[in-house]
């Protein structure tokens, strides 16, 4: 910056500081001559030194310091000069001297050994070189400028003075204060006030200049989580394919409407105590459809040959899959043809790390017309497979589902981690679709988006999607691209 | 999803041509697996269809695999030659395990890999297909030790004693369900029967105890043995014979000739196994309606052979069709034209894309949360995401009542379906106690209230929950951000003074409107913040977008 500029921007602290750093003085100096507090003076340096005008040069220094007991006898005499002073007027029993207890058993060792006083039957007398003596720390020890090394050791058994670190800052001009120093000026308008607007103040008075590209304070302002800006940015993409958003469903769910009205066997694995949540309070099991309930048994023993039990129906789960919404959807008569799909939460028994979670989102739809087939099945995943992972690249694989038949999973081809499945779809079967009295064909589909959010985030633990790191959400970059 | 290995040349040996790896896995990939695993020559197939034990094993595999390939087409055969062999069914298994069968297999040239995969299969289909044995299970047994006519009777606990399979003494029924490892695992099933199942040979020795364990001495056959009994036994008849026939069938690919045993039931007498083909009828109009391809009838009778069918007969349309009898998946016409497409191969199929135009969007829910966070975020909130399910310790420390508890939770942590959004607000709080205040923070999610109104009792919904925590935090500013939410959405709402365990006396409201209670907005009780280690004041609001919506409507 030109030194004319940076004479603009400096503030009033700043201004009241650079007068006094023309040499090399201390922060105490500089603060006592500018009449500021030493914490002051020490920011408008640390100012004046990010814009290069001087340097700030820490030093460390040894220091001579009384102790709190040390500083007791700065304003009045040591007692060794005290005792001496009481005994010029003659021999004085111990109780006699103006001294404490502590205070003369601090000193006697020293007055004796200097051969200045006696000490007999209890009584302390001067002796003739006690008269004029004078210990060599006691002109000095107010200031303690001039103490020898011996004096030193002796005080500081005595616990009144010690050494000390002390760290002293120095301001250092560099060549550019100089020419900084003549462009300072004191009229400059600081903050903007009503009154200067009013007044029109600011047309015959020029303006501080700020510092505006040192470094600041970051602040977090309020944005979306990122996986939920994700599972948007998701949702825009079926809009656009033209699938309709299901209305947000229960999570918890008789039996019934969670498998065993999509053709799940009651004795189907998946519906163990091992994969799917059972609540145990509220106990109260639902009341079913009674005339459904009776079509969906009734194809349910022809089918798979087994005794219907209702209890068992009515048995309250937490939705194990997103499926069940859809079933619940072909029993409130959806508009044919259409385009319908869920992201809902799901919970399974599982372990909890960082490939697993006991409750996850799952992104299921429906698709209802008359006339469609396998093959409009296959080309509606090829559309999901461009628009969430961007490739024509697919591979269709006979799958397994209970409720679909054919049924096909799909895998799309990664340039790093090679095919990798996305996805799970199927036609619903007649004895689903009977009991509904649907009767066109219908596509199921589901996509796994936990994938595809994990690649899209850039993250390796699936944990991270509800992170309780408030530092890493404020920090999350947004997701814009997609 | 059943797993299971097999070795790569005893496959190879099986199909009846070399196969390299990548081979098997292209052709895996077609027929419903995946190779999920490869070392040391052996191979592990990750099968998705349940519903098809005759293709658990290297034998099934292979089987199917000479079909794909054009090795071998068309519904396999099986010769069964009749027999005097009899299972005599006892009137006491009928309310405990009611449904058996039988069958003997003679020559069989098991060896290792054939060993291996006989005891495979047998343990995933009773664990899968029949569901944990209980409704399937199945023993093998050296024929040749076998006095027929067997007996299917029941005994008291301690009536009877056998050495069971693996173990050197004899054990009572009871003993062996307390002290043997597949007691111990299977005893449940058993439980609160005074009786249990047992087959027994002529010479009254103990041939096996279903559902859990074979007699040590008749039972313990290995790849040597050539002449093999086996039993299935369960509560579904249709069930234990697919069973059966998966396992005959298995052992026939080694060699092996059936020979039938008379089930001898009070009453009734049925033969089994019986392997003749099943006829099925499907209409060529139909699996080309459901697939999208039309198939000249010369390709359609390919493609049904490489799909293990014979065609019995065609009349116009109707097409009747032999398949299997290992088979019991196919109930509907639609399961043919699964395997129909797999034998034309799905990716051969072309993809098409719907006719019909649809007009997309968001629920009307999702309009009025995206309208939420979008002015939340404007007051400078930063949305979070938390778990549904929470802890009781969570709620304790806020103070709000379980509704909705697991039965078999994994955890504690993920116990309960939280009620509220409160809760886990603060516990997120609770975690970030080192990060920079001010922490203004909302999560939109589901939660499960109680309601009497629902059958379930519960009802799903879905709120709002806005706290801010900072070394001095407001009311009055918490409550600005609530009414610039109301008031820009459209709900009028009047604010009624109301104490609240988690929040101040004094210093918190209820949110009512259109009638009913939406929500409520106060300060947080120190209490809670103790007991959630924070230590900073925090105002907060939470509020049902689903009431709003209905109070909107």
């Amino acid at each position: 910056m030109e030194p004319e500029r940076i004479a603009r921007s400096l503030s009033e602290l700043e201004r009241k500081v650079i007068r006094y750093a023309d040499a090399r003085r201390s922060v105490s100096e500089i603060a006592k001559r500018a009449d500021l507090s030493e914490v002051e003076a020490m920011r408008g340096l640390q100012y004046l030194s990010n814009k290069g005008v001087i340097h700030l040069v820490r030093e460390e220094r040894e220091a001579l310091v009384h102790t709190e007991r040390g500083r007791d006898y700065i304003h009045r005499p040591l007692p060794e000069r005290r005792i001496l002073d009481a005994l010029k007027e003659g021999p004085k029993k111990i109780g006699e001297l103006p001294v404490t207890k502590e205070e003369f058993s601090g000193v006697i060792g020293l007055l004796k050994k200097q051969g200045l006083v006696r000490f007999e039957n209890g009584v302390l007398t001067l002796t003739e070189k006690g008269y004029s003596f004078v210990f060599p720390w006691e002109n000095c020890y107010a200031t303690l400028d001039c103490l020898d090394e011996e004096s030193y050791k002796i005080l500081n058994r005595r616990g009144l003075v010690t050494r000390e670190k002390h760290v002293i800052w120095y301001a250092e001009p560099t060549p550019l204060l100089s020419q900084v120093l003549p462009h300072v000026r004191d009229d400059l308008i600081d903050s903007i006030t009503p009154d200067i607007l009013r007044s029109g103040e600011w047309k015959s008075r020029e303006f501080r200049a700020y510092d505006v590209v040192s470094p600041i304070p970051k602040r977090f302002y309020g944005k979306r989580q990122p996986y939920y800006e994700f599972l948007r940015r998701v949702k825009d993409r079926l809009y656009a394919l033209g699938f309709q958003e299901e209305e947000p469903g229960e999570i918890v769910l008789p039996m019934f409407w969670n498998s065993n009205a999509l053709f799940m066997p009651q004795d189907h694995p998946a519906s163990d105590i091992h994969d799917i949540y059972f609540v145990s309070s509220p106990k109260r099991y639902g009341a079913l459809p009674e005339e459904f309930v009776e079509r969906v048994k009734e194809v349910h023993e022809r089918s798979w040959g087994y005794v219907w039990d209702d209890e068992k129906a009515r048995r309250l789960v937490l939705r194990s899959h997103a499926t069940a919404l859809s079933g619940l959807l072909l029993a409130h008569k959806p508009k044919i043809p259409g385009k319908y799909f869920t992201i809902s939460r799901v919970f399974r028994p599982d372990e909890f790390d960082y490939k697993h979670l006991l409750e996850f989102n799952q992104l299921d739809g429906v698709v209802l017309s008359e006339d469609i087939t396998f093959r409009d099945l296959l080309g509606l995943l090829k559309d999901f497979a461009r628009e969430f992972a961007g490739t024509d690249r697919v591979k269709f694989k006979a799958g397994y589902f209970p409720f679909t038949e054919p049924s096909v999973e799909l895998f799309v081809k990664h340039p790093e981690k090679g095919w990798i499945e996305i996805g799970g779809a199927g036609m619903f079967r007649e004895e689903l679709l009977e009991p509904f009295e649907i009767n066109v064909p219908v596509i199921a589909w589901g996509l796994g988006i936990g994938r595809f959010a994990m690649m899209e985030l850039g993250i390796t633990d699936i944990r991270e999607f509800y992170s309780k790191r408030l530092g890493y959400l404020r920090s999350a970059k947004k997701i814009w691209r997609v | 999803m059943p797993k299971y290995e097999v070795r790569h040349e005893d496959l190879e040996h099986l199909v009846g041509r070399k196969l390299s790896i990548d081979e098997i896995e292209d052709i895996l990939f077609d027929l419903k697996g995946e190779l999920d695993d490869y070392s040391e020559g052996i191979i592990t197939v990750d099968y998705s269809d349940t519903n098809r034990p005759d293709m658990w094993s290297a034998e099934g595999l292979a089987r199917e695999i000479r079909g794909y390939l054009g090795i071998e087409t068309g519904c396999p055969r099986y010769d069964v030659r009749a027999s005097d062999l009899e299972v005599r069914v006892d009137p006491s298994v009928q309310s405990i395990r009611p449904v058996v069968a039988a069958a003997v297999v003679n020559d069989v040239n098991l060896g290792v890999a054939g060993y291996e995969q006989l005891i495979q299969l047998q343990d995933k289909i009773m664990l899968t297909y029949g569901r944990k044995r209980k409704r399937v299970a199945i023993g093998t047994h050296n024929a040749d030790l076998i006095a027929f006519p067997l007996r299917y009777t029941t005994a008291e606990p301690d009536a009877v004693s056998f050495v069971p399979l693996w173990e050197t003494r004899e054990m009572t029924l009871r003993e062996i369900l307390e002290f043997t490892e597949k007691g111990r695992q299977y005893s449940a099933l058993l439980d609160g029967f005074a009786r249990y199942p047992i087959l027994m040979d002529a010479e009254d020795r103990v041939v096996s105890f279903p559902p859990i364990i074979n007699s040590n001495d008749i039972g313990n056959i290995g790849p040597k043995t050539k002449n093999i009994f086996i039993d299935v036994t369960g509560t579904d008849e249709r069930a234990v014979l697919t069973a059966l026939n998966a396992v005959v069938a298995a052992l026939v690919e080694r060699g092996g000739r059936v020979e039938s045993v008379k089930i001898v039931y009070p009453g009734r007498t049925v033969v089994t196994p019986d392997l003749s083909p099943r006829a099925f009828t499907v209409h060529k109009s139909y699996v080309e309606r459901v697939s999208g391809i039309s198939f000249g009838d010369d390709e359609f009778h390919d493609v049904l052979a490489r799909a293990r069918y014979d065609v019995s007969s065609v009349s116009g349309d109707e097409w009747t069709v032999l398949y299997p009898a290992y088979r019991a998946d196919i109930m509907h016409e639609r399961d043919v034209v699964e395997d129909v497409i797999i034998a034309y191969g799905y990716n051969r199929v072309e993809p098409k894309t719907p006719r019909f135009m649809t007009k997309g969007g968001a629920s009307e829910y999702t309009k009025l949360e995206d309208a939420v966070k979008e002015l939340l975020i404007g007051t400078g909130g930063q949305e979070i995401a938390t778990f549904i399910l929470t802890s009781r310790s969570v709620l304790e420390r806020a103070k709000h009542i379980p509704v909705v508890t697991l039965q078999n939770p994994m955890t504690e942590t993920f116990s309960i379906v939280r009620p509220a959004l409160l809760p886990t607000v603060l516990d997120f709080l609770s975690a970030n106690t080192g990060e920079d205040y001010p922490q203004r923070v909302f999560e939109v999610g589901d939660v499960v209230v109680a309601n009497d109104q629902s059958p379930t009792g519960t009802r799903t919904e879905q709120h709002v929950a806005y706290a801010l925590a900072d070394s001095s935090v407001t009311y009055t500013d918490v409550r600005q951000a609530l009414e610039f939410l109301l008031d820009q959405i459209g709900v009028s709402y009047e604010l009624h003074a109301r104490d609240y365990p988690f929040y101040i006396p004094g210093r918190s409201a209820e949110i009512l409107a259109g009638g009913r209670s939406i929500g409520h907005v106060g300060e947080v009780h120190p209490e809670v913040l103790e007991a959630f280690g924070i230590g900073v004041p925090i105002a907060a609001f939470e509020l049902s977008l689903s009431q709003i919506l209905e109070v909107l409507r």
